[in-house]
């Protein structure tokens, strides 16, 4: 019960990425590869404030969230001169700077030995103990993700997203300033990320860079692209999906002296052959 | 239609899931060992990922020892369940692997996990559970340095203190006033070298030039050009990857460089050796003095698997697994009790002759001595 | 009255001069059309009336107030719409979508707070009903045929209900009876006080809808005037046959 339980919160904090993320790559057509940065700022912000500094874990998450919507607002400006795959590669640029800070700048990060430690929330003077009262604080925080995307997602300013997805300039002409909306989901976007940040920081209790790497950012696009773009219910599958997959294929009997290669193999495998199966995601709408 | 067929499909996932859980451990969690007809030792390796060079050797050498502890009628006249999982040398998947071999495996102790940077993540789950862990790789310096419970978690790896003790007597002796530094943002690396800069003013040792590099660079060759013009003449080294720091050394006989290089245990690496050879000639570093364990255990990995012992700390995960056998065997029946037994059992190591745990959970006494490559194989320096 | 102008208009791509010293104007609630050989700078005029290029030198003159440099973002409210020549649609939005974004709030903040309307649904539903493609509101755009698109490009220009609109080629490949259609909804907005921009080749088109042609060659312009007298000029015939 304990591992499900495990399971369900890794699954909650990706469900969280996966929908954020996805506004700005399914819905508004950027292809974001920098998510994990604002998922490491949030985890910083909670590791560095509420281990060293005394604050709150709600307090370091509002933190959290401003700073990577300061981030956002920054790389934003920047990349929003980008299109198409030239704005993919400025965004990958930004990941390493950001994942740069958190290994290089040690006196306030620690660098590559990572910040363990880090305390679980306290909700109204009492601090969360179990496993199982966390995820209930992930999955509120999850279903608050879901209600903010499909809110979004289902107004004038979710259907003027994906304008911009389908022909920005023509959608200029009709009066949108198309460069404010791109700003503003992107910071919608990594302030949800971080949030996911604040829930891995405190949940595993350690941080270290090398989980806000690259890497991780392409991870949580793949989960995205294999839900489905622009549909919030496809990252909460893509996430479950990606999270339960691995696990499952610990449990199948391969041979035991290449069973971790085995594993890596059939879960590539099932990846293409689910992309072959459906290459718009499995609730996907929309091709990239 | 499709989207009805999507979510049966995602249930159907989830009962595999549980169904999984049921079927493979049919027996809910027990407190005592008693109560069980084998006895269920979890292993948490790096087999694919960053540290795969460290975790293939590691499984194998400790499912050698699991596989002679059983043919000599196990433990306690049970047999030993080995269960294996990859960490992927990652934080989030290593803290996976660890929760399924405590919550849903439900071993007795666990080898590994490994690497200290990964599996920072997992002590709170080893500690929580009174699940102890005996690491074949973890220096537990950087836990001491981070403030963490050792409670549960052991470390059959040579400690960092002591090699860079050997290291810095070493250069005392031979007057090494000065001595670089180039290491890599690993956290191994991070700590040993903090380690040694601390260490150097009690040995009369000045810190010279110092290069952090970022992991996985395997191109060395700016900064000993640099080092080379400044006349360096020492150089101290800490490397993720032990085939790093063979090319560092291949690199900087290319380039001419004639300083003294001194690493940690880490570098001896069979497998690495037969690629680099004689390349890495000259490096002088530490090891626990040579015993006839180490030797046999050699020969015994070579018999089984027709190869040389891979990565750094096979032995080690060897010894690992034995020492928990030992502290099983001398009658512990649950978490609590094998930690308290682990703190006071001695076995006959291969990477120690005599092997125990002192009160930090690090190896307890062993002599470490210098060796130097030459000619492409591993002796003793005099 | 001239609601639109231009004042020596130029724009050049690197070398390339595709507009030079261009004055021309527009009057209000008429129809004029824009006419020329291939690479004479028709499209390129109305992309830089609708500032999607630069405005390289001279002014673009609207309601008397002169600018010399458009944002695309600021056309509703300086009162100018547009069709591109290259059908351009939100292909992956439903054909009710394309329309619904004419009507919608432009400000972000606004977008976020405001959901579907009764009133929107209803002007979307009339547009829609006008073109002839109700029953195709929950289509996505890609899957219509190309004269559909057409048609949805003129039912955003019929949204957005503004005076000045632009048309590039509205009737480019289009059979007999949808070029009707076309024509009918034209010659609404004529009667509805609209100031419209046409570039076409279709002789019998100009003369059936234009109140006035203006001619341009090379980036310069050739003649303006009545239709009749325009289209029955040497220079003008000569123009277009020498392509």
């Amino acid at each position: 019960m304990e591992y499900l339980i495990h399971l369900a919160v890794m699954s909650s904090i990706y469900a969280i990425l996966g929908m954020s993320l996805n506004l700005v790559v399914g819905y508004a057509g950027l292809l974001s590869v920098t998510h994990a940065a604002f998922y490491g700022v949030g985890a910083y912000a909670v590791g560095i404030l509420t281990v060293s500094r005394g604050y709150g874990f709600f307090e370091a998450t509002a933190i959290g969230m401003v700073c990577a919507a300061a981030a956002a607002w920054f790389i934003g400006i920047v990349s929003g001169k980008f299109k198409g795959d030239y704005y993919a590669l400025v965004s990958f640029g930004f990941n390493i700077i950001v994942f740069s800070i958190f290994l290089n700048v040690q006196s306030v990060t620690r660098g590559p030995l990572g910040i363990p430690g880090i305390p679980k929330p306290e909700l109204f003077g009492t601090a969360i103990r179990t496993n199982a009262q966390f995820l209930i604080l992930s999955i509120v925080f999850a279903l608050l993700t879901y209600a903010i995307s499909q809110w979004i997602v289902k107004s004038s300013f979710g259907r003027a997203l994906k304008g911009i997805r389908e022909d920005e300039d023509a959608l200029r002409v009709f009066g949108y300033d198309t460069a404010r909306y791109k700003r503003i989901i992107f910071m919608i976007a990594a302030m949800l990320a971080a949030v996911a940040g604040s829930l891995f920081a405190s949940y595993i209790s350690y941080i270290d860079p090398s989980t806000f790497s690259l890497n991780e950012s392409i991870f949580i696009l793949s989960l995205v692209i294999l839900g489905g773009l622009a549909n919030v219910n496809g990252s909460v599958f893509g996430a479950i999906v990606f999270i339960l997959l691995p696990e499952i294929l610990r449990f199948v009997g391969f041979p035991p002296d290449i069973a971790a290669q085995m594993r890596q193999v059939a879960y590539g495998a099932i990846l293409v052959l689910l992309m072959l199966y459906r290459p718009q995601g499995m609730f996907g709408e929309y091709k990239l | 239609m499709k989207r009805n067929s999507l979510y049966i499909a995602l249930i159907v996932m989830l009962l595999v899931v549980g169904i999984g859980l049921v079927m493979s451990r049919r027996e809910a969690k027990v407190a005592e060992l008693d109560d069980l007809s084998t006895v269920r030792l979890g292993g948490a390796f790096g087999l694919s990922g960053v540290c795969a060079e460290w975790g293939e050797g590691e499984k194998k050498a400790a499912q050698m020892a699991v596989d002679e502890a059983n043919a000599a009628g196990g433990v306690n006249g049970k047999k030993i369940d080995f269960m294996i999982e990859d960490t992927q040398c990652e934080n989030k998947t290593t803290v996976n692997a660890v929760q399924k071999l405590v919550n849903a495996d439900h071993v007795i102790a666990i080898v590994g996990p490994t690497w200290g940077d990964a599996y920072q993540g997992a002590s709170p789950v080893i500690n929580g559970s009174m699940t102890p862990a005996v690491s074949p790789d973890t220096a537990m310096e950087a836990l001491e340095f981070q403030k963490q419970s050792i409670d549960y978690i052991f470390s059959t790896y040579a400690p960092q203190r002591k090699e860079i003790a050997a290291l810095e007597a070493y250069a005392e002796r031979v007057e090494l006033k000065k001595v670089a530094m180039v290491w890599d943002q690993d956290s191994y690396s991070t700590m040993m070298t903090r380690l040694f800069e601390e260490a150097s003013p009690f040995h009369g040792i000045q810190i010279g030039e110092k290069h952090e590099m970022p992991t996985g660079i395997q191109d060395f060759r700016t900064v000993i050009a640099k080092m080379k013009t400044a006349n360096i003449e020492a150089v101290f080294i800490s490397f993720l990857a032990p085939h790093t720091k063979a090319s560092f050394l291949k690199q900087a006989k290319e380039l001419g460089f004639r300083a003294i290089i001194l690493s940690a245990a880490d570098i001896q690496d069979e497998s690495v050796l037969e690629s680099f050879g004689s390349a890495m000639d000259g490096v002088i570093y530490t090891y626990p003095v040579a015993n006839e364990e180490q030797k046999a255990f050699k020969e015994t990995y070579r018999a089984k698997y027709n190869e040389d012992p891979q990565g750094p700390a096979a032995v080690n995960a060897y010894d690992a697994v034995r020492i928990i056998v030992a502290a099983i065997g001398s009658g512990a029946k649950n978490g609590q009790e094998i930690r308290n037994a682990l703190e006071k059992v001695r076995i006959k190591g291969a990477f120690i002759g005599d092997l125990g745990f002192d009160e930090k959970h690090q190896v307890l006494g062993g002599e470490f001595e210098l060796k130097t490559v030459r000619n492409g194989a591993f002796i003793p320096f005099k | 009255m001239n609601i639109l102008e231009t004042k020596n208009l130029k724009k050049s791509f690197g070398g390339v001069h595709a507009i030079s010293d261009l004055s021309i104007s527009f009057a209000k609630g008429k129809l004029t059309s824009v006419i020329g050989p291939n690479g004479s700078g028709k499209t390129t005029l109305v992309n830089v009336l609708t500032g999607m290029h630069a405005i390289t030198g001279g002014a673009v003159v609207v309601g008397g107030k002169s600018f010399h440099a458009i944002r695309p973002e600021s056309l509703p409210r300086l009162g100018i719409t547009r069709t591109f020549q290259d059908v351009r649609l939100f292909e992956q939005m439903t054909v009710a979508d394309n329309i619904m974004v004419a009507l919608t709030a432009r400000g972000p903040l606004a977008a976020l707070l405001e959901r579907g309307s009764a009133d929107r649904e209803e002007r979307v539903k009339a547009v829609l009903e006008k073109i002839g493609l109700w029953e195709k509101r929950r289509e996505l755009a890609y899957n219509l045929s190309y004269g559909q698109r057409k048609l949805v490009e003129i039912g955003r220009v019929l949204a957005m209900d503004v005076d000045i609109v632009l048309l590039d080629e509205p009737f480019a490949g289009l059979f007999k009876e949808m070029v009707r259609v076309i024509v009918g909804i034209i010659g609404e907005l004529k009667a509805a006080g609209k100031t419209v921009l046409l570039i076409e080749h279709n002789m019998e088109l100009i003369r059936e809808l234009s109140d006035h042609v203006i001619v341009m060659d090379a980036g310069g312009l050739l003649a303006k005037g009545k239709p009749d007298e325009v289209l029955a000029r040497r220079d003008v015939i000569e123009a277009y046959l020498g392509e």
